[in-house]
């Protein structure tokens, strides 16, 4: 049994060691991104395109602090960090680069009704329902956010295979950011949805899909890249 | 309960997999379908805006020879009528009786060139409605190209007369008139054959020779400017055209009009 035991310990020691490796190169994935946007920053600069390196960045430096406040043992510091800033960021600053990429006005005002929501169950949930969990609390807001998003590129993506301009898609920037954020967003929502259940009941499980989760977001940020790359901003359609 | 929260989540990812892979396919077919449908407009832009710059280019041409035409008539054959009057005078008064010879020599010669200048004019003028005999037109050419020496010119036609539209003719006879000057020029041949079909099937014009040939796949890519305008013309009068050749089987140039009615 103790045997057992010291094995469990060792594999569970070998496999947050490779999470931490995973974590590096996560880093590595976001800083490559956000450098090579501000590479294109020339092409970038007279359009509302500036803002997503810049975007990037603070992406960046956020995680880098989580990763700080994880190691100096802050949990409830780096939660708060997720739950208040980077998670609303995210979603908030996609839902206008879609405001702004949208050229309709009806998929303009969705973009607006799809903000609303999102913020009114981030601010229910951060400031009036009953705290669920002490680890990971905006469950509720953030499956809601991404259902949102993924409202908005699936609009984007039909709007765009219905146009002409689907023939210059290799040059179209939004179209590389949906494909990145549908692949990362569609394959992580129904783990960061059941976060708290994971985490509690199926731990080996929520390990191993943790590790596909790094993988999904090499391909977003890699994605990103694509787009900064082969993007053409001042094209009529992005 | 644990079993039901799993089951969701498998759901879930699969949901996910399904969609991805249904977008994706669904935006390639999208894809291909519109890069064709724009790589055939672009195509067929490109073809219009090539046939109306040679439109144009025809036009402006028709205009030229009518003007050359116009200055034919109204000044060179004036001037040359009131010199051959002044020359008929002289003969008539016999002021010189040496000269008298010479007088009668260049007053016919005048005459000549005023008869040839105003069938000239003629011609330029009224080069747009008038119908022209391809078979005489071709048959001039290959006597002209005969009396060079350069090589041998056969003719042959299984009609002894096929009329039609005097743009079309002239711009097959500048056909033939290219593939001779590329013949003589590239193919050192000693014989240049020259057959007309129209009595069975479509119209048919072929020009070949028995010259050193050329790789066609080479010539196909850099092609020069004499087989690009015997392209350009073929296509301007909608005909088919279909250049064979090899290294040392000397070249065949076939021109088919098949929308015969509209030529003819």
């Amino acid at each position: 049994m103790a045997l057992v035991l010291l094995t469990d310990s060792k594999t569970h020691h070998i496999l947050l060691q490779k999470i931490d490796l995973l974590k590096i190169a996560l880093t590595i994935a976001e800083a490559t991104a956000c450098i090579v946007g501000f590479r294109y920053w020339k092409k970038l600069k007279d359009t509302y395109w500036k803002f997503f390196p810049v975007y990037l960045a603070c992406i960046l430096a956020a995680e880098l602090l989580g990763r700080y406040l994880g190691y100096k043992k802050l949990y409830t510091a780096n939660l708060a960090l997720y739950n208040y800033f980077v998670i609303p960021l995210e979603i908030l600053f996609f839902i206008s680069l879609f405001y702004r990429t949208f050229s309709t006005r009806s998929l303009k005002r969705l973009s607006i009704i799809v903000a609303f929501i999102y913020m009114a169950c981030w601010f229910s949930e951060m400031f009036l329902l009953p705290k669920v969990s002490s680890f990971w609390v905006g469950a509720l807001s953030y499956t809601v956010g991404i259902v949102t998003l993924l409202v908005l590129i699936l609009s984007y993506l039909f709007k765009l295979s219905s146009s002409d301009e689907i023939v210059f898609i290799k040059h179209n920037m939004m179209f590389w950011v949906c494909m990145g954020l549908f692949v990362f967003y569609a394959f992580s929502l129904p783990f960061y949805g059941m976060y708290n259940y994971l985490y509690k009941h199926h731990y080996n499980f929520y390990l191993t899909y943790s590790n596909i989760i790094f993988f999904l977001n090499y391909i977003m940020y890699g994605l990103f890249t694509l787009a900064f790359i082969w993007g053409k901003p001042k094209s009529s359609f992005s | 309960m644990g079993e039901t929260e799993i089951i969701i989540f498998i759901a879930l990812v699969s949901l996910a997999i399904i969609a991805f892979v249904v977008m994706t396919i669904a935006l390639l077919l999208q894809y291909r379908k519109k890069k064709m449908a724009y790589e055939n407009e672009k195509k067929q832009t490109e073809a219009l805006h090539q046939t109306e710059l040679l439109n144009v280019k025809l036009e402006v041409q028709d205009e030229t020879m009518q003007h050359i035409g116009i200055e034919i008539h109204d000044s060179v054959a004036e001037k040359l009528t009131l010199a051959s009057l002044h020359l008929q005078h002289a003969e008539y008064e016999n002021k010189y009786p040496g000269l008298n010879e010479i007088l009668m020599l260049s007053s016919s010669l005048i005459n000549e060139s005023l008869d040839e200048l105003r069938l000239l004019s003629r011609r330029l003028l009224k080069q747009g409605d008038e119908q022209t005999d391809i078979v005489q037109s071709l048959q001039r050419e290959c006597n002209r190209v005969a009396q060079l020496k350069i090589c041998l010119v056969h003719f042959i036609s299984d009609c002894s007369s096929i009329m039609m539209d005097t743009k079309v003719a002239n711009t097959l006879l500048r056909i033939v008139q290219e593939s001779i000057q590329n013949s003589m020029k590239h193919a050192h041949c000693n014989n240049i054959s020259i057959t007309l079909a129209n009595r069975h099937g479509p119209f048919t014009l072929t020009i070949s020779d028995d010259g050193i040939g050329f790789d066609a796949v080479v010539a196909d890519q850099s092609q020069g400017f004499g087989l690009k305008s015997i392209k350009k013309r073929a296509g301007i009068i909608g005909a088919e055209l279909i250049q064979t050749s090899s290294p040392n089987n000397g070249t065949c140039t076939k021109v088919i009009l098949t929308q015969k009615n509209d030529l003819f």
